[in-house]
């Protein structure tokens, strides 16, 4: 079903974003290729900065030490990897009980 | 590559903070975004969402510190731009008077007036001192990176009275007699519409450019916080002065639209005054909010 415009997403981008650090170190246009490829969303560059510099102050995920800071990788940190697994068995729990629900409320709606 | 200038332009409104730190890897990252506007709306709707709701970093003194640099900054830039509003509100309700206007429309375009000049006079006294405090440090030690920004304001400002200037002597030469009624007629004629259009266009760059010049000098001081706790103290009386102002303004106008007594331009100028102050007197407000909480004593460890 293509989504428009005002329909509920799950695409929160600093989930996003650790989402796509979790697959290992990666630098801003990496995550936006990462992200785009595994979930369609396209973030802006100004958006993902913004993200990453909520999500560093937060002590989520660091910055690495590199040569070249124009293109700076960023890993999640030990914090950070909590967060995102809290926060993705709470979507995953939450994902069962509503795809349980539609079957249920399906099945209802097919018998009347 | 290089980004485009328009994206270059809007990267420099970030908070200094963010520049300092993202910079680099932005405009490495920027050259490779397609999208065009999209990219550069993206990166505005950033910058926004980084002027209103800042994140910060550092020492938990120096995040509160941050903190109160960014509540000093958003809420006089939202004021500079609210004067542009007070004026547009006085030149489309008051310059000639709105036949019928009295009673609680007028008191409340008095008290919405009256708040206003005071937070005029305030800002700009105080804003004075702040600014003797960044300058005389910075000739001291010659940081040209804070005397830049810091005497912008005072180029930008002689170059628009200059065209100012040019505009009423160019109205009064082509209207005589127009000069003593500059700022009650409005012209008729399709160019002088267009030269009037371009001279508000001009005028609103030219106060956010002092606006931003002055925050930018402002973050690059970087003042001790005993001293933005003074600025925002002040920010949060001009935040509530702000709000007096919207319901006044907003109350004024519904009389005025009661009483059918504007024209479409006009009543086309007020609506849009009204909607600034209150867009701009809800975001100072929060941003008042955040820094006067941070202001509460520190909890052990700061």
């Amino acid at each position: 079903v293509p989504q428009r415009a005002g329909d509920p997403r799950w695409t929160d981008p600093g989930l996003l974003v650790m989402g796509s650090l979790a697959a290992g170190d990666k630098h801003g246009y990496a995550i936006l290729q990462d992200v785009h490829e595994a979930t369609g969303v396209r973030l802006g560059p100004g958006t993902l900065y913004g993200v990453l510099s909520r999500l560093e102050d937060r002590g989520l995920i660091e910055a690495l030490d590199v040569p070249d800071l124009r293109r700076r990788p960023y890993r999640l940190t030990a914090k950070g990897i909590g967060v995102l697994e809290e926060q993705l068995e709470g979507m995953s729990r939450f994902a069962s009980l509503s795809r349980r629900r539609l079957v249920r409320s399906a099945r209802a709606v097919r018998l009347a | 590559v290089r980004p485009s200038r328009s994206q270059r332009l809007v990267l420099w409104t970030f908070p200094s903070r963010f520049r300092a730190r993202y910079e680099e890897e932005l405009l490495a990252l920027l050259p490779e975004c397609t999208g065009g506007w999209k990219v550069t709306a993206d990166l505005a709707l950033a910058a926004t969402r980084e002027r209103l709701r800042p994140s910060f970093s550092g020492s938990p003194a120096e995040r509160r510190r941050l903190r109160l640099q960014a509540t000093t900054a958003t809420v006089f830039f939202l004021w500079s731009l609210s004067t542009l509003a007070a004026v547009i509100f006085a030149r489309a309700v008051d310059d000639r008077p709105v036949p019928g206007l009295h009673a609680w429309g007028w008191v409340a375009y008095a008290i919405g007036s009256g708040v206003f000049q005071l937070t005029a006079g305030l800002v700009l006294l105080a804003g004075l001192g702040y600014w003797l405090r960044v300058v005389i440090p910075a000739l001291r030690s010659r940081k040209r990176s804070t005397l830049i920004p810091a005497f912008l304001p005072v180029l930008v400002g002689a170059v628009w009275l200059a065209v100012t200037g040019l505009v009423a002597f160019l109205g009064n030469h082509i209207v005589p007699g127009n000069y003593r009624h500059i700022s009650a007629q409005a012209p008729t004629t399709a160019a002088g519409m267009a030269v009037l259009a371009i001279y508000v266009v001009f005028t609103t760059g030219c106060v956010a450019a002092c606006a931003a010049s002055a925050v930018r000098a402002l973050e690059r001081s970087e003042l001790p916080r005993q001293l933005l706790a003074g600025s925002t103290l002040l920010a949060a009386f001009v935040s509530f002065a702000l709000i007096v102002v919207a319901v006044a303004t907003c109350v004024c106008l519904t009389r005025v639209l009661i009483i059918g007594g504007l024209d479409a331009r006009n009543t086309a100028m007020a609506v849009g005054a009204v909607t600034t102050f209150l867009l701009a007197s809800s975001a100072a407000g929060t941003s008042a909010l955040r820094g006067v909480r941070a202001l509460r004593p520190a909890v052990e460890g700061d």
